[in-house]
């Protein structure tokens, strides 16, 4: 069920809500928590109760290989290698079989082959419940490693909030939280915190996130059927896309530190205003920062990192990047965006190798940065989103002007004199805004939603009583968008 | 943080914002023009002591239909009172049940995506917006579900769409039609074929096929809704006749559909008029949309029906 679901906000969450509080005074720890894990199996039972097997299996397997990892901490370590190995390729053949099988086959098996993996149907969070259990049996492997309880690893790994779209989280972040004494305890002023971040989530997933959509799909669809899209639509698509992800990612983030926080459990951030940063690398600081972290130190680091010479450095970012694209879906275009980001990372660390450290704090150099990056990062959203590679290309192009720029004859007075050359002056554009001239009035929205995500502060930095005022402001559109609202809703990340 | 605090701010953004949209952020050259052409089509109509052919559609309705030409020709008062198929047909029909006597023929040549039984709520919604700013009285035919939704339909993007038309309404802005190309009766003109080439391109780029039929069921409940309110209007003496809105020829409108259309007037007691060409033209006869005729064919698409509709007089 979607967190913006009316059974999950009035049915699920009370349910888990009320008996949280009611067997917290029975003072068991063990019982409390053995109740989140029951309420987050039946959270992602609800989606396909035949998964909810593997991701118990899943645990149970996990939990055990780390047992006897964890057994051999006294004897020879060159036997805790091929364990822990065992277990890490298990996982990715997991994710391998369900993720990736079918694009696969489709690459490297001919059309007449008797094997066929079409049709597997991907788990929900498989890509999350798996990362986060290998990063839990490399740290078992570790002497420093911290053992836990099957009670407590079973609510790490499906603790519902976290679960379907991250973060990915450490059994280090949450597990001591389980074992606090306040676990037990209401901490209101936390609960206050979760309520509101848990209600601005919502309104940046299904008043932003789900109206931005409005403006791409129609484009990016129109492009995928091979029809040509023009200067202004191409960018509508591209930046509505932008920020449709952007609010998607964002708000469900806030969703999950809230409805962590309404259970007493503070959750790593995982998202930090990204469409601020001033380079590709400050950028994936900022997007989804836990995944950046996985894959730094289970994926960057074992490679290599930086400490085999500079050319190997940038050859271990690509690898990395066209894998971390490769996490997000199994496709082409998500290995392209992949690899385009690694391209962007190489170039700015050469960039800042041969520049000085003071071009880099100069404030027009700063500001240039930051244009810079969000045009990259906004264009490379487009191959990213495009269902194939020609439709990608056709969005380029319209943006790239190359099909030509038209806008409604009525706005004409609009345009400066000097630009009217450029612009072809139509009835009506079909994939503008509906086609209508009012349409594009509302496209005022785009801008506002652009100021918010460039000029706003996160909301876990922002003071209580600027959360109360924000409630204040955004509650009617929350309440109207998921109880009578038109548009579709979708949450992206749960695809990934 | 106060618990208390979230939640009596979540009420009060729920109180707020519904009387902001109510008495102060409007949208003047959409719903604002919507309603001032309501006002001036139903005052109009209201004047009429005589028996008069009354003309109920969405935009189509106006621009592809011509009640000045159809009083030039038969001498039969006409108000024509069709506006936009943003708003639903039920409240459309609800302000004409209004002006409408005894004697009067009603003529409702609607649009395709109206009495299309999977669309349970016939139109667009922008009624409630109407209601919500303009006509507040009406929400005496709401039902409890319709008011709430009246209330809650103001989204984000009806929010900028409102500070841009507001701007754009300041300066002087116009729309390409206004209450000043409204005849008296409430036709359009002006939108002469002339004036129709700036959009040729774009009517000629669109995708379009004829409608598919979609079977008007009693389980919609927009559509049960409209057929107990014609027939209101049927006993009071109101001769209500269906009809087909203008577009394109490109293919054929499906006899089925026809048909289905032909039940859903009958079934009350109401009538049905089909032209000999189904209402359908080429293209280079529309004036912006594939259901608004040019000026000059509006005329002689007026003037086919007009032998048809005098005999209900």
């Amino acid at each position: 069920m979607l967190f913006n679901s009316i059974e999950f906000l009035l049915i699920f969450l009370p349910i888990c809500l009320a008996g949280h509080f009611l067997l917290r005074p029975i003072g068991n720890r063990s019982v409390s928590i053995w109740w989140l894990t029951i309420c987050s199996f039946v959270f992602y039972a609800y989606w396909e109760i035949e998964y909810l097997f593997l991701l118990i299996a899943s645990i149970v397997a996990n939990f055990q290989l780390a047992k006897v990892i964890r057994s051999l901490e006294d004897e020879a370590t060159n036997r805790k290698a091929p364990l822990l190995a065992l277990g890490i390729v298990a996982n990715l053949a997991t994710i391998g079989y369900f993720k990736y099988a079918g694009f696969l086959g489709a690459v490297f098996l001919p059309e007449e082959s008797a094997v066929r993996f079409d049709g597997i149907l991907l788990p929900l969070a498989i890509s999350f419940f798996t990362f986060q259990q290998i990063a839990y049996l490399v740290d078992a492997a570790k002497p420093t490693f911290q053992d836990r309880s099957f009670t407590e690893y079973a609510l790490f790994v499906s603790f519902f909030p976290q679960l379907i779209a991250g973060p990915i989280v450490q059994h280090n972040d949450v597990v001591p939280q389980f074992r606090a004494p306040k676990f037990l305890r209401f901490d209101r002023a936390l609960f206050g915190f979760g309520l509101s971040l848990l209600l601005l989530g919502l309104f940046k997933k299904v008043v932003l996130a789900d109206t931005s959509a409005l403006y791409a799909t129609p484009v990016f669809s129109a492009a995928d059927s091979g029809v040509q899209v023009q200067f202004f639509e191409a960018w509508s698509a591209a930046l509505g896309y932008s920020f449709q992800l952007y609010f998607d990612f964002s708000g469900y983030s806030d969703m999950a530190l809230g409805l962590a926080a309404l259970f007493g459990i503070r959750l790593p951030i995982n998202f930090n205003s990204p469409y601020k940063a001033t380079s590709i690398i400050d950028f994936w600081r900022r997007w989804h920062i836990t995944l950046s972290d996985f894959l730094k130190h289970y994926l960057y680091f074992p490679l290599g990192g930086d400490r085999k010479g500079k050319l190997r450095r940038h050859v271990n970012l690509l690898i990395t990047m066209l894998l971390g694209g490769l996490w997000h879906g199994a496709g082409w275009n998500f290995i392209i965006w992949g690899g385009v980001h690694g391209c962007f990372l190489v170039v700015n660390h050469l960039w800042r190798q041969f520049s000085g450290s003071q071009l880099r704090r100069w404030k027009l150099g700063i500001l240039l940065g930051w244009a810079l990056t969000l045009v990259c990062v906004i264009s490379a959203w487009v191959v990213f989103r495009a269902e194939t590679l020609n439709g990608a290309l056709e969005i380029y192009k319209g943006m790239l002007g190359l099909n030509g720029a038209t806008l409604p004859s009525q706005v004409k007075i609009l345009v400066p004199a000097s630009l009217q050359g450029f612009v072809t002056f139509t009835g009506s554009s079909k994939l503008l805004a509906g086609g209508t001239v009012m349409g594009l009035f509302e496209m005022l929205f785009l801008f506002m939603i652009m100021g918010i995500a460039i000029l706003s502060k996160n909301l876990y930095q922002l003071a209580p009583w600027s959360r109360t005022v924000l409630v204040l402001i955004t509650g009617y559109f929350t309440v109207q968008a998921i109880g009578f609202g038109k548009a579709p809703s979708e949450f992206l990340y749960f695809q990934f | 943080m106060n618990i208390r605090s979230v939640i009596l701010s979540m009420a009060a953004s729920c109180a707020l914002f519904p009387f902001l949209f109510a008495f102060v952020i409007h949208k003047p050259l959409t719903i604002g023009l919507m309603h001032q052409m309501f006002e001036q089509k139903l005052r109009h109509a209201s004047q009429i002591q005589k028996p008069k052919l009354v003309i109920v559609a969405g935009s189509n309705g106006r621009f592809s239909h011509s009640c000045s030409e159809f009083e030039r020709l038969t001498n039969v008062p006409c108000a024509n009172l069709s506006v936009t198929a943003q708003v639903s047909l039920n409240f459309s029909v609800r302000l004409a049940q209004k002006v409408l006597r005894a004697g009067d023929v009603l003529f409702m040549p609607v649009e395709y995506g109206f009495l299309s039984g999977s669309v349970d709520g016939i139109g667009a919604g922008d009624e409630y917006a109407l209601v919500v700013a303009y006509q507040r009285k009406e929400f005496s035919n709401f039902t409890l579900a319709d008011t709430a939704e009246a209330w809650f339909h103001f989204d984000l993007p009806y929010l900028a769409s409102a500070i841009g038309e507001t701007t754009l309404d300041a300066l002087g802005v116009k729309r390409r039609y206004s209450l000043d190309t409204l005849t008296s009766q409430g036709d359009e003109f002006g939108h002469s074929k002339q004036k129709g080439l700036n959009y040729q391109n774009y009517l000629h780029s669109l995708d379009w096929s004829a409608p598919a039929l979609e079977i008007l069921t009693a389980k919609s409940r927009s559509a049960s809704e409209l057929q107990i309110l014609l027939r209101e209007i049927s006993d009071l003496g109101v001769t209500v006749i269906g009809g087909l809105p203008t577009t394109f020829d490109d293919e054929p409108i499906p006899k089925d559909v026809i048909e289905s259309r032909r039940e859903f007037f009958e079934s009350f007691g109401g009538e049905f008029l089909v032209p000999a060409n189904d209402s359908q033209y080429p293209r280079d006869r529309f004036y912006d949309t594939p259901y608004h005729l040019n000026e000059e064919t509006q005329i002689q698409h007026t003037e086919d029906l007009t032998t048809r509709l005098i005999g209900y007089f």
